[in-house]
C-alpha cells in the first residue's frame, strides 16, 4: 500500500521499490567482490589472479602500461564504484525518488559514469594491451547491466525536481528532501 | 567481437570490431529495459559505420568483408524494429524537455481532484 501510495504520476509502478532494487545491491555487491579480487592482485596481496579462457590475460591486463597510469590501482576504483553502487542502492525508503532525490541523483550517476568507463576498459583490452581478462569482462557485463534498472528511479527524480520547478519552488530545497515540498507535491 | 581472431583480421579491421562490438552490446543491453529502449538507434548508427568501414579498411579476407556486411545490415534491421511497451514512465526521458509533459498534466488532475 505504502509502495502503492509513491507512484508517481502518469507511471504504472513505483520504482523505489525493494522489488527493484535489491537485484541492483546484489548484483553490484558481486561487481564489488570481483573488482576488490582483482585490486588484490595489483596490490600484491595475491599472488596470481583466476582466469579460466585466456591463460595469464588477466595479469597481464592487471599489470599493463595502461593500467599502470592510473594513481591508485584501477581495479580498486571500480570496487569503490561498485560500493557507492551498494550504499546509494540501500539508502532511503520506497519513496526515495521523492522524499530523498540526492540519493537517487548520485545512484545514478554511480551508475552511468561507471558502466562508460567499464566499456572503454573493454575495448582497451585488445586494442591497447593486446590481451583479455576474464573477470574483467565479467565486472564490465556487470556495470552495464545495472546501468538500464536504475534508470527508472532517476528519471522519476528528474521528473519531480520539474515538477517543483513549475511550481516555482525551491529546486535545492526538494534536491535535499524538503518534506515541506514532498508532501505539499505530487 | 571474437571475429577478429576466428577470422584472422588485419590491426585496423580487429581494431574496428574491438570498439564496435563492445558498444553495440553495450546499447543492446541498455535497450533491453524499455525505459531506455531508445538507446538501441545508437545501434543503427553502428551499423552504418560498420557498412561505410567495408569500403574505407582494407579487409585481408573476402570471408572477414562478407561477416561484416552481414553483421551491418543484421545490426540496423534488427535495431530498427520498434517494440510495444504496457509500462508508464510519465512520459519518458522527453518529457524532461516538455513545456507540459504528461506527469505535470497528471499530477494536476491528481491535485484538482483531490
Amino acid at each position: 500500500m505504502n509502495e502503492e501510495r509513491f507512484t508517481p504520476p502518469a507511471w504504472n509502478y513505483n520504482p523505489s521499490t525493494w522489488q527493484q532494487r535489491i537485484p541492483l545491491i546484489i548484483v553490484a555487491f558481486i561487481g564489488f567482490c570481483i573488482a576488490m579480487y582483482l585490486g588484490f592482485y595489483q596490490m600484491h596481496i595475491i599472488n596470481k589472479a583466476w582466469d579460466p579462457f585466456f591463460d595469464s590475460g588477466t595479469e597481464k591486463v592487471l599489470t599493463s602500461k595502461l593500467s599502470q597510469k592510473f594513481p591508485i590501482p584501477d581495479a580498486l576504483l571500480g570496487a569503490f564504484g561498485y560500493l557507492l553502487d551498494v550504499v546509494s542502492g540501500i539508502i532511503g525508503g520506497v519513496g526515495r525518488w521523492k522524499t530523498k532525490p540526492w540519493i537517487v541523483i548520485i545512484f545514478g550517476i554511480a551508475v552511468g559514469p561507471l558502466g562508460l568507463v567499464s566499456i572503454l576498459l573493454v575495448i582497451s583490452q585488445p586494442v591497447i594491451v593486446g590481451h583479455w581478462c576474464t573477470l574483467c569482462l565479467c565486472s564490465a557485463t556487470i556495470s552495464v547491466v545495472i546501468i538500464s534498472p536504475a534508470m527508472d528511479e532517476f528519471l522519476a527524480s528528474l521528473q519531480y525536481l520539474q515538477r517543483v520547478k513549475h511550481k516555482q519552488l525551491s529546486i535545492w530545497k526538494a534536491f535535499w528532501g524538503s518534506r515541506e515540498i514532498e508532501q505539499n507535491l505530487i | 567481437m571474437i571475429s577478429p581472431t576466428v577470422l584472422n583480421m588485419n590491426q585496423s579491421t580487429s581494431d574496428n570490431n574491438y570498439i564496435i562490438g563492445p558498444l553495440a552490446i553495450t546499447f543492446s543491453v541498455i535497450s533491453l529495459w524499455i525505459i531506455n529502449r531508445n538507446a538501441i538507434k545508437a545501434n543503427i548508427i553502428l551499423g552504418i559505420w560498420l557498412l561505410v568501414a567495408l569500403f574505407i579498411l582494407h579487409f585481408s579476407e573476402t570471408i572477414a568483408f562478407l561477416s561484416n556486411g552481414i553483421c551491418a545490415v543484421l545490426l540496423i534491421l534488427l535495431s530498427s524494429i520498434k517494440r510495444k511497451t504496457t509500462e508508464k514512465f510519465g512520459g519518458g526521458w522527453r518529457s524532461l524537455f516538455q513545456h507540459n509533459p504528461l506527469h505535470l498534466r497528471e499530477a494536476e488532475k491528481i491535485s484538482t481532484n483531490s
